[in-house]
């Protein structure tokens, strides 16, 4: 039984700037969701009971959670988990799992503008043009990424861990230079827009992570789920929770098709430090 | 007289093989798959949860698994090395197809299956 407290929670504003606009999201490079890939509502219980036989909805493709505390990069969370989502999903598991830096996205799209927020377009153009930098952290421990890739960032300017080697807010001039080097071998190539709440529950139902917002809050949606006859859209908020919502609050946003693929997945930014 | 006989036998055998067109190749025999590929159009198919089922299996046994579009590249724009050739024959197959692949090299492709323990039959 899910807490009520956890469905369709009233946000107030923590960095979603603008409303999602299906034209802008086509316009920043994303495509329309092909009409073929619409399910229809009478197979939503079945492709529901099929995707938890199977392990296989977005939320087995997720690495971990991230915490954005007291800052505004909700976007750039939200962003982070559709991409590892794909990422992860391509590479067949968690095997080759990247942990990502939703900061380093977030200064990048607000020109280095701490507070106010910023756009879901922008963060997926960025995406697309230049990628993700990875985090310090990774799915092997404290720092473990920073051997990994020749560029790393911590998660957030929200709050800080004592182990981090940076912390606080960054500019872009802050970034570790040449980080395009390593960014760009983590870039979107295949975005489609979600432009309704039946498309929604169709790419949740396909596996792919779905990234809205409302009220002032990017959201990643995971999985559909039904309880008491009713269908929720779970989410892995960057709030270290798990949360739902109803249709009413579902639709208007974007999912990520395919990202970039690496020659080899245990050294995917192609690092020459690391050996063969 | 048997040793000639013999002879003969394997003469005969060997020219049914080179003249019979067969993609014979010891690699098929002596290499031991690796990876799983399942390669698709992304705009015409997305694979449906018994694929990721079947994948997940193979890769809890070893197999590392992939699963992507035709047309995937690095961050710098080439093909992924270790996946050339799977999405070759995939392409050459028709599309989606499952590709068993040892060291980089294609072992085998085909159609993909329409449920997870064919596709898990067809890798072993």
């Amino acid at each position: 039984m899910i807490d009520p407290k956890l469905v369709d929670l009233d946000f107030e504003f923590d960095g979603l700037s603008a409303d999602i606009k299906e034209e802008d999201l086509l316009y920043a490079g994303a495509k329309k969701l092909p009409s073929d890939f619409y399910i229809d509502r009478s197979e939503w219980d079945d492709r529901i009971n099929e995707h938890e036989k199977h392990k296989s909805s977005s939320d087995c493709f997720s690495g971990r959670f991230t915490w954005q505390k007291d800052s505004h990069e909700c976007v750039c969370h939200a962003a982070h988990q559709a991409f590892m989502c794909a990422y992860n999903r391509q590479l067949g598991g968690l095997e080759h799992d990247v942990w990502f830096s939703p900061l380093a996205l977030y200064t990048r799209i607000t020109g280095g503008r701490r507070w106010g927020g910023s756009s879901v377009i922008d963060s997926m153009y960025e995406m697309i043009e230049r990628g993700m930098i990875p985090d310090h952290d990774g799915p092997a421990g404290n720092l473990s990424q920073q051997k990994k890739f020749k560029h790393t960032l911590h998660e957030t300017s929200g709050r800080t861990e004592d182990w981090w080697p940076t912390s606080g807010w960054v500019t872009p001039s802050n970034l570790p230079d040449g980080w395009e080097e390593t960014a760009k071998h983590f870039r979107a190539l295949e975005v489609y827009t979600v432009p309704n709440d039946d498309a929604h529950a169709s790419c949740l139902l396909h596996g792919l992570c779905v990234v809205n917002g409302r009220n002032g809050h990017s959201i990643p949606h995971m999985k559909l789920i039904k309880e008491d006859g009713r269908y929720l859209s779970k989410y892995k908020d960057s709030y270290n929770e798990f949360r739902y919502d109803s249709e009413r609050l579902w639709g208007g946003g974007y999912v990520i098709r395919s990202v970039t693929m690496p020659h080899d997945a245990s050294n995917p930014a192609e690092n020459p430090d690391i050996e063969e | 007289m048997k040793g000639v006989l013999n002879t003969i036998c394997v003469f005969l055998l060997l020219i049914v093989i080179v003249d019979g067109g067969w993609d014979f190749s010891w690699n098929n025999i002596t290499s031991k798959p690796d990876t799983v590929a399942v390669v698709y159009e992304s705009s015409d198919y997305i694979p449906p949860p018994y694929v990721t089922g079947a994948l997940n299996r193979l890769a809890s046994e070893g197999f590392q698994v992939r699963s992507f579009d035709k047309d995937i590249v690095t961050g710098t724009g080439q093909t992924p090395k270790e996946l050339k050739e799977a999405i070759k024959a995939a392409i050459g197959n028709g599309l989606p197809a499952l590709v068993v692949l040892s060291d980089g090299r294609v072992l085998k492709v085909q159609n993909l299956p329409k449920t997870e323990s064919e596709i898990i039959e067809a890798v072993k």
